[in-house]
């Protein structure tokens, strides 16, 4: 006998050796099987559904949190600012975040200074309307300008036209006459924000405002008739028709500020007058040309902003009333061996990983870059999933690397490369992330 | 043929096949049904093939394997290992049990497929090549090392001569 033949008579008296045993049903395993086909379908349906929802979910706050970033504000004077002057401030800054459509806008007070999270971008810019007070100042439009052409005169600009054929128009009909510059305006400068601020008693010679399409008109404006600074009534952006584009804000004066706006238009009716807001132009209007007997504005006024962003921005800031001490990202503390404003920003830009990560996790969360000096040393900053954020670091040699708290991301500051903080000196450095 | 006439007449051979790799009749019931329901799953391919015994003995030892190591690891964490061998019943031809199932303990996991498939299911070795998903060559050079093995076991217990 083989060894194969042996192995398969072992096998075979093995087998039968092996006590019987009944064989279940077959109806058990169709059972199983229909159960698990069931099982499998409303596994399938629900895991759908859930994945609907949190796409939805992570869907909506991406997109409501997209342009979130924080942003430090300092007070813009040098001068002592008192704990309830930025309380003050905090309470202006969120009604304003809040009208423009951040509801879930915060604003802290942290060392001296108000911290904004999830706020718009445009907070960051210096000349955002949100972080000032803006104060109206009305002015008599005396003649026009042209752009500042030739040599700049360095004389003391003049308080009159040249000539009376280039006076601005007072208008007595319906009929507005054509009004020519003044050629001897456009040695002179263009008075400037800060001058116009120092000296609102002066005459100036400013540029008027027309959705910047061309180039810029200049108007010689006499000393201010009258300041509207306080809140107003309401004040609301409407998109604007004229062919020059830009954006209209709709303002209705309190009523005190009604009544000084009327008195003033009263006196220059059928004359021009400039709504001067931060050393610009931004609305001239002839009062009442086509009327015959002055009417009272009934406290309203139109003021034009270049961009939607703008117009919303002047709208809160009007609305919610000046702050009590005005606000700059730049921090006018001395510059220090222990503190310097380090601006970050550029590609934080990964929405689509947030949002599978959203998908995941359901949440987003801030995260940390190591800023590490060369020494070891490390100062650990809490970034936005997005946007420009701010560091301050002591003057010298750093390294940067981190990992954002919701995602598999790192990001490095300067490429990985070593990069130096000098006192003084401005730095711009980009953020990347990427996958791991 | 339809899955219930493929049941009724595998489903004893291939749990006998399993009590004897197993040495556990309980095991060897879990194992089986597993295995044919794995079977049902799939019938639609799997009854085209030439020996679904094959294919559902092939399913059998995987998950028993699977199913083996989770007892033994179970048994060794409540410190309670009791030799399997003791749960073996019966008077009549223990000894070939426990003989061929000692057999197969002594074995790698591709040379007691081939021998189970070989002999138990009695298919032949272009067909074991095909279900163990292999040349046949190396069906051949498996099933020699495991008869090799088997024997020498066979001459050691019961002092076969060839």
């Amino acid at each position: 006998m083989s060894s194969t033949n042996q192995i398969q008579d072992l096998f075979d008296r093995a087998i039968a050796s092996v006590p019987t045993g009944a064989t279940p049903s077959s109806r058990v395993l169709h059972q199983r099987l229909r159960q698990r086909s069931v099982r499998a379908r409303l596994s399938t349906i629900s895991g759908g559904l859930l994945a609907v929802a949190i796409s939805t979910t992570a869907l909506v706050v991406g997109l409501t949190s997209s342009p979130a970033l924080a942003v430090t504000l300092f007070p813009k004077t040098n001068g002592s600012v008192s704990a309830a002057q930025l309380a003050a401030d905090q309470r202006v800054m969120i009604s304003r975040l809040h009208s423009v459509g951040f509801t879930n806008a915060t604003v802290r007070v942290s060392n001296g200074a108000l911290v904004v999270t999830n706020g718009p971008r445009s907070l960051a810019s210096p000349t955002s309307f949100l972080t000032t007070s803006p104060e109206l100042l009305v002015r008599s439009v005396i003649c026009y300008a042209g752009p500042q052409t030739g040599p700049v005169s360095s004389g003391l600009l003049p308080t009159s036209c040249s000539s009376s054929k280039y006076d601005a128009p007072k208008v007595s009909g319906i009929s507005i006459p054509a009004t020519r510059r003044d050629p001897a305006l456009a040695a002179f400068p263009t008075t400037t924000p800060a001058e116009d601020a120092g000296s609102p008693d002066r005459w100036a010679l400013l540029p008027v405002l027309d959705g910047g399409k061309s180039a810029p008109q200049r108007d010689l404006v006499g000393p201010t008739l009258l300041t509207l600074s306080s809140k107003v009534a309401s004040a609301t952006a409407t998109a604007h028709v004229a062919s020059s584009g830009g954006w209209i804000v709709s303002v209705k004066l309190n009523k005190a500020e009604s009544q000084m706006w009327d008195h003033v238009a009263e006196r220059y009716f059928h004359r021009e007058i400039a709504i001067d807001l931060n050393g610009i132009i931004v609305e001239a209007p002839i009062i009442e040309p086509d009327s015959l007997t002055f009417t009272s504005f009934d406290g309203q006024m139109q003021l034009l902003a270049v961009s939607k962003t703008d117009a919303y921005d002047l709208a809160a800031a009007l609305q919610s009333g000046p702050l009590t001490v005005p606000l700059t990202t730049q921090s006018s503390r001395p510059r220090t061996s222990t503190a310097l404003a380090v601006d970050v920003s550029g590609a934080l830009r990964f929405f689509g990983a947030a949002f599978t990560l959203g998908h995941r996790n359901g949440t987003f969360s801030a995260g940390y870059i190591d800023f590490r000096t060369s020494s070891g040393a490390v100062s650990k900053i809490l970034v936005p999933r997005s946007g420009k954020f701010t560091a301050h670091l002591a003057p010298g040699t750093y390294s940067a690397r981190g990992r954002l708290a919701h995602s598999n991301l790192w990001c490095s500051v300067g490429a990985d490369k070593p990069f130096n903080i000098v006192i003084g000196r401005d730095l711009h450095l980009e953020v990347d992330c990427v996958a791991i | 043929m339809d899955f219930d006439t493929y049941y009724e007449a595998s489903y004893d051979r291939v749990r006998r096949a399993m009590t004897l790799t197993f040495r556990d009749p309980d095991l060897a019931e879990e194992i089986a049904q597993e295995a044919f329901f794995q079977t049902l799953r799939r019938w639609k391919k799997v009854s085209l093939l030439d020996h679904p015994e094959g294919w559902t003995m092939v399913v059998a030892l995987n998950k028993g394997r699977d199913l083996h190591r989770r007892r033994v690891r179970q048994q060794a964490k409540q410190h309670a290992l009791i030799p399997s061998s003791t749960k073996m019943s019966g008077e009549s031809r223990v000894d070939d049990r426990v003989t061929v199932a000692e057999l197969l303990e002594t074995l790698g996991d591709r040379q007691r497929e081939a021998l189970l498939l070989r002999y138990v299911t009695q298919l032949t070795i272009p067909e074991i090549a095909k279900v163990m998903g292999c040349a046949e060559g190396t069906v051949k050079a498996t099933l020699h090392a495991a008869i090799a093995k088997a024997s020498l076991h066979a001459k050691e217990t019961f002092n076969v001569v060839d």
